[in-house]
């Protein structure tokens, strides 16, 4: 039984077909990439996973609950946790209120901001400091650990790296591959494919809209289409 | 000089009631991009029920007129929850429906004609300072309004609704993400409000001894060139528009020659042009915020 | 001219119906009894200056408060010709002595009204334009705001809170008609030109748009001069009805009139204006009756004043909340069944290209 198990979605942004069909599994403990060029209807797929965008068909199933028709706040609750396109931080909160916004059980926060702190050295040194005044690489550090501190059981990531200096990069997968390999599943959007392979078991290649290729690691790495644009395709 | 100081008297009291009034604008506005032009009728329901029930006992009233305008605005919020996923001129035309909606209720029951009554009328007293005079009703408006916004500023950064209530304001996507109800929050930001027009409305009854349907018409219209000028949808920028708007309609009322006076609020729609087409943050604007419509 | 010619250049099928919904309403105007008729020709009216809004907003997808303004300004100058200059003297001394002796026919005095509204709207909106969405609607309602100042208390140019009295002509059910099947031609053929399709385009998305080329607060703006020029006649030709022009006329109440009419038929199409308008005023007219009691058969009714206005609200509330595109946005079954035959018997002749552009734009309105 697979831990997110996505189901023939179908999303429609206005009178545009964004997604079509698009079925997705992640099992408990598994990292699994999203590989696509921009615009392919990744971010929006998980935008709809999370219920930001309408489902118009297909059902979304999470530890065995049929979350298709629930709301973001509900869905939040269920041990998703979701660090969407472009961080969103808020610029305007502190370090630390950005993480108590999280939602966390009554007694349990202290602790669980320790351990944040503990992996993200970075964030308990600016912890009062408003979210604004942090480099790229720390909001990213940010936004991960806000998502974390509910512990979910999935983490959702659409591309971490974007906008981010090459060493910064480096950072932030090593952080998500320690998180991985202390049992946490994940969903991994990237448009840079070879950093997606390292760090996933298991590959879907996203193409307008729908899933055109899925497979190991192993076997997409000798696939052309995932290094180059593909013909015809929104580039 | 004493002309002076009465004039700087004059624009503090009229600016700590603008600065409430925008306030209660500004609150919506933020956690749901939506200018709220059913306010003012808040404030006139909150009018009728402090002129009617603060007849006999004043205390009764304020608490009536209150109650009135927080379960209104808590009305209000589920008539427009609809609208939340549309576009900001839905919710404009809606809450426009909504204000029509009762003021033609206002009629209906109350008619169309001003009711006055003594509600409050005691406060009209005034106290001398040496060559300064100022009203008792003066003195309770400077000070409801900065126990107000003293208690706003605690609730928004000290409690966990008002961060979530900054939150919501500046990412609410992201805010929901993270678990952040909004079915919670928003209603909380219209019962705020509906507590600043249920204030505003016994002041400005106190002050006229009259409610008519159309009381919250005035009000609102200084509202919208406040929180205009302030920059939409920042606290921070309604008290300080409120406050300018107060101080230069009071100076200009003082020292403007008599044939121009009716033309002072010209002045402030103008400057809500101005402000729209030059200064997309308004008047003050603080670094990190961006455009916010 | 062949068919697909004409209706190239906005004579549509659609607005052939709408020009015989107006003259009909003219017949009906002419038979019925004295209240009837005075409603119904409020109604259209009403519509004048709903077309004009249309024009703008429709087009553009930018609701603007603003539109009494232009409404003012042109029943203003049009009324200032159709006044006896020994009242102008009086009431309205501060004009110029040429002005306060010029006179004119009717007919002149409305056309004067549009080419004031024009200009007005087309100098006051110059630095609108560039606003989109909420900012400029907030904007078009402080120009609203800052005419409504001005005219209540420059006594000596507009009369003030009195305003102008005395205006010589009333204009005749016919000629109302007339005007207001000129105004919906206008509305026509301005969606139908290059200007009307730039700006619909940018309606759909601005970014788009602008990268095609299209400069939006240029297209905004032609479209502004010709909703003003149509604003003025709706003015001037209320003025004319009322026989006085006062600010109050053309305050808040009249302002969310018009924008209600306007979304409850549905904003981006013309027949929305004719059927927003028309059946709001027949609402408003069937409860302004009740409201203002009287014995109806058997029933007598006490007088409710406010009643009127409760049901418009609450209709356009309704609407608002439960069909936002508007109630004419899609054409009732049995109309849209006709039109899908007619498509589909044409399907091998010789408009079918037609018949497509037609199709995708009716998609892009929905």
């Amino acid at each position: 039984m697979a831990l997110l198990e996505i189901d023939g979605m179908s999303v429609v942004y206005g009178r545009q077909q964004a997604v079509t069909g698009v079925s997705i599994n992640v099992g408990d403990g598994e990292a699994v990439g999203i590989v696509g060029v921009n615009g392919a209807g990744k971010s929006t797929t998980l935008n709809a996973v999370f219920g930001l965008a309408r489902k118009r068909s297909g059902s979304v199933q999470f530890d065995g609950r049929n979350i298709s028709a629930k709301t973001p706040e509900e869905i939040s609750s269920t041990g998703l946790g979701y660090v969407p396109e472009g961080r969103h931080i808020f610029s305007t909160l502190s370090v630390r209120e950005n993480m108590k916004l999280a939602r966390c059980p009554r007694g349990e926060f202290q602790s669980n901001l320790e351990e944040m702190l503990d992996q993200f050295p970075i964030l308990g040194e600016r912890i009062d400091e408003p979210a604004w005044t942090l480099s790229g690489g720390e909001q990213q550090q940010l936004a991960i650990a806000r998502a974390l501190i509910s512990r979910p059981r999935l983490l959702i990531l659409d591309e971490p790296s974007l906008g981010l200096a090459p060493q910064m990069v480096e950072r932030v997968f090593a952080v998500v591959r320690r998180l991985h390999e202390t049992g946490l599943s994940i969903l991994l959007v990237e448009q840079n494919a070879g950093r997606c392979l390292g760090l996933v078991s298991r590959v879907y290649v996203m193409q307008k809209g729908r899933i055109v290729k899925e497979g190991t690691s192993l076997e997409m790495a000798n696939e052309d289409s995932l290094w180059t644009s593909p013909k015809g395709g929104p580039a | 000089m004493t002309y002076f100081a009465q004039a700087l008297i004059q624009g503090l009291t009229l600016g700590a009631l603008y600065a409430q009034f925008a306030l209660g604008i500004a609150v919506i506005f933020g956690v749901m991009r939506m200018m709220n032009f059913a306010y003012g009728e808040l404030i006139m329901a909150g009018g009728y029920a402090f002129l009617i029930v603060g007849a006999s006992n004043p205390i009764y009233g304020v608490i009536t007129a209150l109650v009135v305008t927080a379960v209104l605005a808590l009305i209000l919020e589920r008539i427009v929850r609809p609208l939340r996923t549309r576009e900001a001129t839905a919710m404009l035309v809606g809450t426009f429906a909504v204000s029509y909606l009762l003021q033609a209720l206002a009629t209906l029951i109350f008619g169309a004609n001003p009711k006055t009554g003594s509600a409050g009328s005691s406060l009209l007293q005034t106290a001398s300072v040496g060559s300064l005079s100022i009203s008792y009703l003066d003195i309770l408006t400077l000070c409801s309004s900065v126990v107000l916004m003293v208690l706003l500023t605690l609730l928004l950064n000290r409690t966990r609704t008002g961060l979530r209530l900054r939150a919501v304001a500046e990412d609410s996507s992201m805010a929901r993400i993270l678990g952040v109800r909004m079915n919670v929050v928003i209603p909380v930001a219209f019962v705020v409000s509906g507590v600043l027009a249920g204030v505003a409305a016994v002041l400005l009854v106190a002050q006229t001894g009259t409610a008519q349907p159309t009381l919250g018409v005035n009000p609102l219209l200084i509202a919208f060139i406040a929180t205009i000028l302030g920059g939409l949808g920042t606290f921070r920028g309604a008290v300080a528009g409120g406050m300018l708007l107060g101080l230069v309609t009071a100076f200009l009322s003082f020292y403007l020659p008599s044939s121009a006076k009716p033309f002072t609020s010209s002045i402030g729609y103008v400057a809500v042009i101005v402000v729209l087409v030059l200064l997309p943050n308004g008047l003050i604007s603080s670094r990190n915020l961006r455009t916010r419509v | 001219m062949t068919y697909s010619q004409f209706r190239r250049r906005g004579f549509s099928v659609e607005l052939g119906v709408l020009l015989g919904v107006v003259i009909l309403c003219g017949l009906a105007a002419t038979a019925a009894s004295e209240v009837t008729s005075g409603v119904i020709t409020q109604g259209l009216i009403s519509l004048l200056l709903v077309v004009s809004l249309y024009i703008f907003s429709g087009n553009s997808g930018i609701v603007s408060f603003g539109h009494p303004a232009i409404a003012f300004a042109g029943a203003y100058a049009a009324s200032l010709f159709i006044i006896e200059p020994g009242q102008k003297a009086m009431t309205v001394p501060g004009l110029p002595e040429a002005l306060i002796s010029a006179q004119s026919s009717a007919v002149v005095s409305v056309a004067i009204g549009a080419a004031f509204g024009a200009v007005f709207a087309g100098v006051v909106w110059l630095p609108l334009v560039r606003l989109s969405g909420i900012r400029s609607s907030l904007a078009s309602f402080a120009v609203l705001l800052v005419v409504l100042n001005v005219a209540n208390n420059w006594q000596d140019v507009t009369g003030g809170q009195t305003g102008l009295s005395g205006l010589m002509y009333a204009p005749s059910v016919l000629s109302i008609c007339i005007w207001t099947m000129a105004s919906l031609v206008v509305a026509a053929v301005y969606g139908a030109s290059r200007s009307g399709r730039r700006l619909r385009a940018s309606r759909e998305d601005e970014v788009a748009a602008e990268a095609c080329g299209i400069n939006i607060a240029l297209e905004r703006w032609i479209a502004i001069v010709v909703s003003g020029a149509v604003a003025g006649v709706a003015g001037a030709i209320y003025a004319q009805y009322l026989g006085t022009l006062t600010p109050s006329m053309f305050g808040l109440d009249l302002d969310f009139l018009t924008v209600a009419m306007l979304l409850v038929g549905g904003m981006f199409f013309l027949r929305g204006a004719v059927v927003g308008a028309l059946l709001l005023t027949a609402v408003a007219g069937i409860f302004g009756r009740i409201q203002n009691g009287g014995t109806f058969g058997f029933i007598t009714i006490d007088p409710y004043p406010g009643l009127a206005q409760v049901a418009f609200a609450l209709l356009t509330l309704i609407v608002v909340l439960v069909r936002p595109e508007g109630l004419a946005a899609k054409p009732p079954q049995f109309i849209a069944n006709w039109l899908h035959r007619r498509r589909e018997g044409k399907a091998a002749g010789v408009d079918t290209v037609e018949d497509s552009a037609e199709k995708t734009s009716m998609e892009v309105h929905s």
